[in-house]
């Protein structure tokens, strides 16, 4: 099957077999390899991007039903110079260790504080769910996104510090 | 019609599905969410039911709630949130698996998935009464999701949607995991009935999930509790004298059999509770 995928705004045209995941195509074919490649199975949320702006986990997306949808990835969010609110807010709080669930979180959660700008704690913790992190303990996690307070995700992309 | 060699092949009327079906045979599957066939059925060609007008559409008046087989779990929690009749639903759709895969994996994956055996909707709309729409290439059929479920439709069929009675009663879905969230649940209880002021339930319904290889209705509890006073405690008693008797509970990698059966009458006293709770406006 012939298509062109749409990621990160750029138009890719991919061919090959239609039922291969987007995740394998991402990382094999194009070299993103943002999203990652862990449970294979939907459990974990390492390869969630977003769908027109939807996080959804990349291993299960068969990439024949693509054509058409904006695709983000991680590499697609902000640039070397520039950070997202949420990516600041990791990076202040200190809370990326081994880093494997970091890109998958970034896009769930950035979708999730856009929607819902004052989070509990207790809503933090079901919208993280299907984000897998074994490393944090996920506490510093939900102060880092608390601490974006009643500004939300404010301006899209701040200078790196 | 020409069958396309393809390993998706996108269709935008059901009756192209069947007909692709009825041809392709073993070597093709239905794909909808694709959160199953993609971990699954990755040989198999799929055949994409996403472009099929109609199979997202839900629609909820005071007499029914009917919905499309391609409806995802998301769809179905933002349609039927707050109705407590339909309470039972909204958490099986709204609590099960993860955010991300609830906006993925829909009714008709849940329902036909029959070697999943851990389906949170399924229970849920038993407990609901719920009746399933097939169609096949004789023609459109509906049957209660009882006898879908227990009995194997064999002919290639697509279940295009489901409908739900609306009534004057409660409703509660209960799960347990091993960790609070993201896994598959252990045990499931979903029940309805209508609550009379002085705690006798009427017209009691009670499905149990996850516990045998599929969900299924558990009888011997209502005949022995419908029309009764009920309390949690009670209930509880009940639900411990038969379960060994009414189910077997399935050995697998998340949990024994024995397990599933000894945690059922907890689970179904909680759900007595939380519609207790409701119809007093808790
Ligand atoms: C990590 C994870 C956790 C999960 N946790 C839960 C949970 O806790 N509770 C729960 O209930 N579910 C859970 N699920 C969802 C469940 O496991 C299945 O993946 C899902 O129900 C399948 O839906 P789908 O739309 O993706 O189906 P698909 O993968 O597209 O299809 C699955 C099967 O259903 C058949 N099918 C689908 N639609 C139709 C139709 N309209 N007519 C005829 N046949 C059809 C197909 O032929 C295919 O064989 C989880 C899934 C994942 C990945
Ligand atoms: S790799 Fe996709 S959810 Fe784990
Ligand atoms: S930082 Fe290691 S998994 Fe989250």
């Amino acid at each position: 099957m012939v298509l062109t995928l749409m990621i990160n705004g750029d138009p890719v045209p991919y061919h090959g077999d239609p039922r291969r995941s987007l995740l394998e195509v991402l990382r094999d074919d194009l070299h993103l390899t943002g999203a990652k490649d862990v449970c294979g199975e939907g459990f974990c949320g390492a390869c969630i991007v977003q769908i027109d702006g939807v996080p959804k986990v990349s291993c299960l997306l068969p990439v024949g039903r693509l054509a058409g949808a904006e695709i983000t990835t991680i590499e697609g969010v902000s640039n070397s110079e520039t950070l997202t609110a949420v990516q600041k807010a990791f990076l202040e709080y200190d809370v990326v260790q081994c880093g494997m669930c970091f890109p998958g979180m970034v896009l769930s959660m950035t979708h999730f504080m856009a929607e819902n700008p004052s989070p509990t704690r207790a809503e933090l913790k079901s919208a993280m769910t299907g984000n897998i992190c074994r490393c944090t303990g996920y506490e510093r996690i939900i102060d880092a996104l608390l601490s974006l307070g009643s500004n939300g995700l404010g301006p899209v992309e701040e200078v790196r510090p | 019609m020409e069958i396309p060699q393809q390993s998706l092949i996108s269709v935008t009327r059901v009756s192209q599905a069947l007909d692709l079906l009825t041809r392709l045979g073993e070597t093709a599957t239905v794909m909808a969410g694709g959160t199953w066939v993609m971990r699954e059925a990755r040989e198999r060609t799929f055949i994409s039911l996403a472009e099929i007008p109609d199979l997202t559409d839900i629609t909820l008046d005071d007499q029914v709630l009917v919905v499309g087989a391609m409806a995802t779990h998301q769809d179905i929690c933002n349609a039927v949130i707050g109705a407590p009749d339909l309470a039972a639903l909204a958490t099986a759709a709204g609590k099960s698996a993860t955010p991300a895969i609830r906006r993925m994996a829909t009714l008709g994956g849940n329902l036909c998935t029959r070697d999943f055996h851990s389906a949170d909707l399924a229970p849920a709309l038993l407990a609901l009464n719920a009746k399933v729409t097939l169609e096949t290439s004789s023609g459109r059929e509906t049957l209660s999701l009882e006898d879908y479920l227990n009995t194997p439709v064999d002919r290639p069929h697509i279940l295009h949607h489901v409908t739900v009675p609306r009534t004057s009663r409660r409703s509660a879905h209960v799960r347990l995991m091993q960790r609070q969230a993201g896994d598959y649940p252990l045990a499931v209880v979903s029940l309805s009935a209508a609550i009379h002021p002085d705690g006798t339930l009427h017209d009691l319904r009670i499905a149990v999930g996850s516990v045998e290889e599929r969900a299924r209705r558990w009888h011997a509890l209502e005949a022995l509790c419908d029309d009764q006073k009920m309390t949690s405690d009670s209930i509880r008693a009940h639900a411990a004298a038969r379960a060994s008797q009414d189910f077997v509970g399935r050995d697998a990698v998340d949990g024994q059999g024995w397990y599933r059966l000894r945690v059922l009458p907890a689970l179904v006293a909680q759900a007595v509770s939380d519609i207790s709770l409701t119809a007093q406006g808790a």
